[in-house]
């Protein structure tokens, strides 16, 4: 039922391996790929409606053409494997279990940019995947699927793995940029955007792994296969890492356009213990999040869940059920949000530090009747008004918690204890 | 781990340097890895391997220094002999990650931002780790202990002390 | 190429592509703002110039110091989304900040207080205690450091980094945990250190020299130039309105000589205002030194040079001396006007030679500001036509000092302006002459040597205009109010023009300039009384 493109080799023993992955189809668009004009390239993956899968959702193929064509300077592609959203762990199973369709996307990517350097930078604490990547990586140089005049084509490039070091800000693009460069991961302010002015002050496309990998499909079965995927303004498919509250947690590939708890419960069971749904988080950590009600009603595609006051982001999918606090999510979150702030502006660094200590004590049962109301004055400051949308990504949520569920709140305040904790004490560890 | 009196690379350190620097048309670029291959060798960086780093790749040592302090996973103070990251954010906690930080206190007297005095462990706990679909879970220097359990946990920590680092499961399809 | 845009509905003419924050502020609308600073550019991060621009859709919030202005451009300043910003970006900023403003020396001129009265005075909201990081920490000779107090705007890593090409200063860790430090027991020992101090927006960086001095609300604060070295950064002199001392030294903004900084060194060139004065004319008769009136004092002056006949040595009997050769030894830190006063002396009396002196010793010499040469006016002696000697190198390897072989038996001295570098070279020197007459503002070996010895000014008590290497002219202002007798050095010199002469022209500092700019083939066509703020450079044929 469920159509599979980026997932469709994780079942498949030692994929991981050139040798299998050629035997089971890979790197064949390479033949195409290089009898191709680049900007034929670009148009395809334009028109087949990749959108960007690390959370932004922005029209890949628009991305590329950004890219000013001769500028004089060198091209950089840097793959972001940085996954730190809160509920996302499908770029790893790519890196694992299909490292080479990275890499076959990386080629595709590059040849249509003419970029002839790529770095795939990759989270500090994905020590396994690195090691799976490096070793595809040298597998490929080996066969001449990387390094110069690729399988005779005459287009050179090189792909490096630059490890991070245990920062969520390096996800965002010019984080990420600024990381590679041997900086702190501070965001900069854009314009200029990447494709323009980006690493070492040269034309960069940033991707995310899953957006890549999703390349030598489009190439070998045109855009049209893959358009003919999803929905009118969401195309293709999307890798769904779905956790929290289910009873088989895990990575699931779809088609946009099926309804949401549909989805959820065909991939994974439902909710775990067959407990009361309580609440959905459509796409990471960062999304605003969904009641029961709203989960079982949306449809599963970018437009939808926009509608909805909610984005897929990075697909990540986290379940709610009754017995959990909301309270306990947003102090977790915001806990999350505040350590990992870089901490260039004002609003992101006080205000996720300052949502924290409201958050917490309102966890502990210690919260003041004015807090609600306090924080849904302080979560606007934080949106649209800072270099990044880290700020943005900790107000939104922080806002939907509060509007959404306010009776829980408010019962947080009342009773001086938090209603769900298990243990009925008010201690929160850790 | 060796002492950093006066702190060099070692032989293959420093082919991984040389090999390292050839990847970036800047040297600022490769101090990400530069200060890895640095904490390998050494434990964790003091002041006199910043400086030293700093120095090898034409920066300033107050650079490095802020770049070190910026990310988690630079530890400027030595860690246990197993240093164990687990994680606190939400699908580990909504699936019971705080029973476990419970548990090693109790059970172990491992408190999180400290080493035991044995100096045979020591707890951090961090953001997510990229493994929510198994959740809870840690890392145990570089493996990922994942889908814990207390009893897991017990059979780690045991392994643990008896020298034996745990090994990583392998991925599951979804 | 110039462009129209629309703020806040008025219409606004300026250039294509400069950034809109700077077009703001020079049309009247002050746009707040912490890490922006013209001298360094943007940096984006402090979020507190956010301003809205028109789009078709809705308008969107945008931060004005990197925002470039087009054509057609609709900017809204004045909308309750950006009141609302800047309401709530002085809030962040105030949450954790230490509610330091009695001990803190930038009160009275902290970004943040100006801001927290314009934009917010909103009370605080936040209950939780407030992150605490280190206070008054030592972080070189000339700084400390709260990190408490700073707003993580990383203008002075920037202005080491990118201007001074020393970086010392980083902002180190992630988040709220973020603190501005060193390296670990290194320290900031940048020439141009203080320059942190005027660009740190509050009381985070700190001069040692200037802490806990003075509260800023009792400051004067007069334009004038550094006469440290012969750069002559524009800067400002602080006085202390309630005891009549200077405090401090700032730079001022001079697109045509130093930009926005100047050096520590010429920075922290006041004390000796303040210290170690001459106060007193002084007399030598037959071995005694006697205090004595001006009019006393600068009648022996002129008796000594000999001009006229000198009340003051008929009265002591003896004979007029006859008219022994006369030196003038102008130091090349006078002003245009006592050298000029001093050319005309010597041009007036038969047997008198004119040097101009360079006598302090050459100092570091940077590609930055500071020059080698630490006299700011030798610039203004060359094109005088005056002759420029060198003291500073000492004697040379047959022991023989500068023009000394020259002086003939018997010449007296008049020495003006050597309120320092009094070194070997110069005492030697003086020793030559059989009278010595020194106008100068500050005591030292030189002073006691003066058989005649008159009150000077320091650059902080003068008028008087000086030429930089570059041929730019600029101009001392006094700062302070006078608090002893003290005429200007050209005015006693021109006294004693008027004793060969009885020339008027130059009564007044004007009618000197006119006189000088009209004969002076450099300065022709150049109205000296007009030198503003940022000076006038002398265009280069005649430099």
């Amino acid at each position: 039922m469920s159509k599979k493109i980026i997932s469709v080799n994780f079942d498949k023993p030692n994929a991981h391996r050139l040798s299998v992955y050629e035997e089971l189809g890979g790197y064949r668009s390479l033949t195409k790929l290089f009898a191709m004009n680049p900007a034929d390239v670009i148009e395809e993956v334009k028109k087949s409606g990749l959108r960007g899968r690390g959370g932004a959702g922005f029209s890949a193929g628009m991305k590329w053409s950004f890219v000013p064509k001769d500028i004089g300077k060198p091209k950089y592609l840097c793959v972001n494997a940085d996954e730190g959203e809160p509920g996302t762990f499908k770029d790893r199973k790519i890196l694992v279990l299909d490292p080479h369709a990275l890499i076959e996307g990386i080629v595709i990517c590059s040849f249509a940019v003419g970029i002839h350097t790529a770095y795939v930078y990759v989270r500090g604490e994905y020590d396994t995947p690195i090691k799976k990547l490096q070793a595809a990586i040298d597998e490929a140089y080996a066969k001449g699927y990387l390094g110069s005049n690729i399988r005779g084509s005459g287009f050179d490039l090189d792909v490096y793995v630059h490890r991070g070091a245990g920062a969520y800000i390096c996800g965002e693009e010019t984080g990420l940029i600024e990381s590679l460069e041997g900086k702190k991961g501070q965001p900069r302010p854009k314009p200029p955007y990447p494709a323009v002015i980006g690493l070492f002050g040269c034309p960069t496309v940033v991707n995310n792994v899953e957006t890549l990998s999703a390349l030598p499909f489009i190439l070998n079965n045109g855009w049209e296969a893959y358009a003919a995927l999803g929905t009118e303004r969401s195309k293709g498919t999307m890798l769904f890492s779905i956790s929290g509250m289910v009873e088989r947690p895990g990575v699931y590939e779809e088609a946009f356009g099926v309804n949401l708890w549909e989805f959820i419960e065909r991939s994974t069971g439902g909710v775990k213990g067959r407990r009361g749904l309580k609440a959905v988080i459509p796409g990471g950590s960062s999304s605003p999040i969904l009641t029961a009600e709203e989960a079982r009603s949306v449809s599963l595609d970018y437009e939808s869940i926009a509608a909805a006051g909610s984005m897929i982001g990075s697909g990540a999918i986290i379940v709610l059920s009754e017995d959990n606090c909301v309270v306990k999510a947003l102090q977790v979150i915001s806990r999350f949000y505040a350590h990992e702030s870089c901490g260039q502006c004002p609003p992101c660094r006080e205000g996720t530090y300052w949502l924290t200590r409201l958050a917490e004590r309102m966890e502990k049962g210690e919260g003041h009747p004015g807090d609600l109301d306090l924080i849904l004055d302080i979560c606007p400051n934080m949106m649209g008004t800072t270099v990044c949308v880290l700020s943005d990504a900790m107000a939104l949520p922080a806002r939907s918690y509060v509007q959404k569920f306010r009776d829980e709140f408010e019962r947080h305040i009342k009773e001086k204890r938090c209603p769900f904790s298990r243990a009925r004490n008010n201690v929160a560890v850790g | 781990m060796e002492h950093d009196k006066t702190f060099a690379f070692d032989e293959k350190n420093e082919k991984s340097f040389q090999d390292t620097l050839k990847k970036y048309p800047k040297k600022m670029a490769a101090l990400l890895p530069t200060l890895w291959l640095a904490m390998g060798q050494n434990g964790y960086l003091t002041d006199e391997i910043l400086e030293y780093v700093a120095e090898r790749l034409d920066l300033s040592p107050v650079h490095v220094y802020a770049v070190a302090e910026f990310y988690t996973m630079f530890h400027e103070e030595p860690v246990g002999v197993y240093h164990l990251e687990l994680c606190r954010n939400l699908s580990c906690t909504l699936c019971g990650s705080e029973d476990l930080v419970a548990h090693l206190a109790e059970k172990y007297g491992i408190f999180p931002d400290e080493t035991t005095g044995d100096g045979m462990f020591s707890l951090e706990l961090v953001e997510c780790l990229g493994s929510c679909g198994t959740a809870p879970a840690m890392r145990v220097n570089d493996v990922y202990c994942e889908n814990l359990t207390v009893e897991k946990l017990d059979r780690i920590i045991q392994g643990c002390r008896s020298g034996v680092e745990p090994e990583e499961e392998p991925m599951g399809v979804h | 190429m110039s462009v129209t845009i629309k703020v806040d509905g008025k219409t606004i003419e300026t250039e294509a592509g400069r950034q809109l924050i700077d077009v703001l502020n020079e049309n009247g609308w002050d746009t707040p703002h912490f890490c922006y600073h013209p001298g360094l550019g943007p940096d984006g991060n402090c979020r507190m110039c956010q301003v809205e621009i028109v789009t078709p859709r809705s308008p969107m919030l945008a931060i004005s110091c990197n925002t470039k202005v087009t054509d057609g451009m609709e900017v809204v300043t004045n909308s309750e989304k950006v009141k609302r910003v800047r309401a709530a970006v002085e809030e962040f900023l105030l949450l954790n900040h230490p509610l330091d403003c009695p001990i803190c020396d930038k009160a009275g001129e902290c970004t943040l207080q100006n801001y927290y009265m314009r934009h917010d005075l909103k009370s605080g909201r936040q209950e939780f205690i407030r992150f605490k990081k280190s206070k008054a920490q030592d972080i070189g000779p000339t700084l400390i450091l709260d990190q408490e107090r700073c707003v993580l705007c990383d203008r002075c890593v920037r202005f080491l980094r990118n201007w001074a090409g020393e970086e010392q200063l980083y902002i180190a860790g992630r988040g709220h945990d973020a603190y501005l430090t060193t390296f670990p027991g290194k320290e900031v020992t940048s020439p141009y250190s203080l320059n942190t101090v005027d660009l740190c927006p509050v009381g985070a960086l700190t001069s040692k020299d200037f802490r806990f001095s003075t509260p800023t609300w009792f400051l004067k604060r007069t334009p004038s130039v550094c006469t440290t070295c012969s750069r002559g950064c524009s800067m400002e002199i602080d006085v202390d309105m309630r005891d009549n001392q200077v405090k401090r030294l700032r730079p001022r903004h001079n697109p045509h000589v130093n930009g926005y900084w100047m050096c520590d060194e010429g920075r922290l060139n006041y004390k000796f205002v303040n210290t170690d004065r001459v106060r007193k004319c002084v007399v030598e008769h037959d071995g005694e030194r006697f205090e004595a009136l001006l009019e006393n004092a600068a009648a022996e002056l002129a008796r000594t040079i000999g001009a006229g006949t000198g009340r003051g040595a008929a009265s002591m009997g003896g004979e007029p001396p006859a008219k022994p050769h006369l030196v003038v030894l102008a130091s090349a830190t006078c002003t245009l006007e006592e050298l000029y006063a001093c050319k005309a002396l010597a041009g007036l009396r038969p047997g008198t030679t004119l040097y101009v002196a360079r006598h302090v010793a050459d100092g570091v010499e940077d590609r930055l500001l500071r020059k080698s040469d630490r006299h700011p006016n030798v610039k203004g002696a060359e094109l005088l036509g005056l002759r420029v000697v060198d003291f500073t190198a000492g004697p040379d390897a047959e022991g023989r000092l500068p023009v000394v072989e020259t002086i003939p038996q018997g010449a007296v001295l008049l020495a003006v302006g050597f309120d320092y570098g009094s070194g070997e070279p110069l005492e030697k020197f003086f020793e030559k002459f059989s009278r010595i007459a020194i106008i100068a503002a500050r005591e030292s070996n030189l002073t006691r040597m003066a058989h005649v010895l008159v009150p000077g000014l320091t650059f902080a008590e003068k008028e008087g205009l000086i030429v930089n290497f570059e041929g730019h002219i600029q101009k001392l202002s006094p700062a302070l109010e006078g608090l002893w007798d003290k005429t200007p050095p050209w005015e006693v010199v021109v006294r004693l023009v008027a004793a060969f002469t009885r020339e008027t022209a130059f009564d007044t500092i004007a009618g000197l300039r006119k006189h000088l700019a009209t004969r002076e083939a450099a300065f022709s066509g150049v109205d000296l009384d007009a030198v503003g703020p940022t000076g006038i450079r002398l265009e280069a044929k005649t430099v």
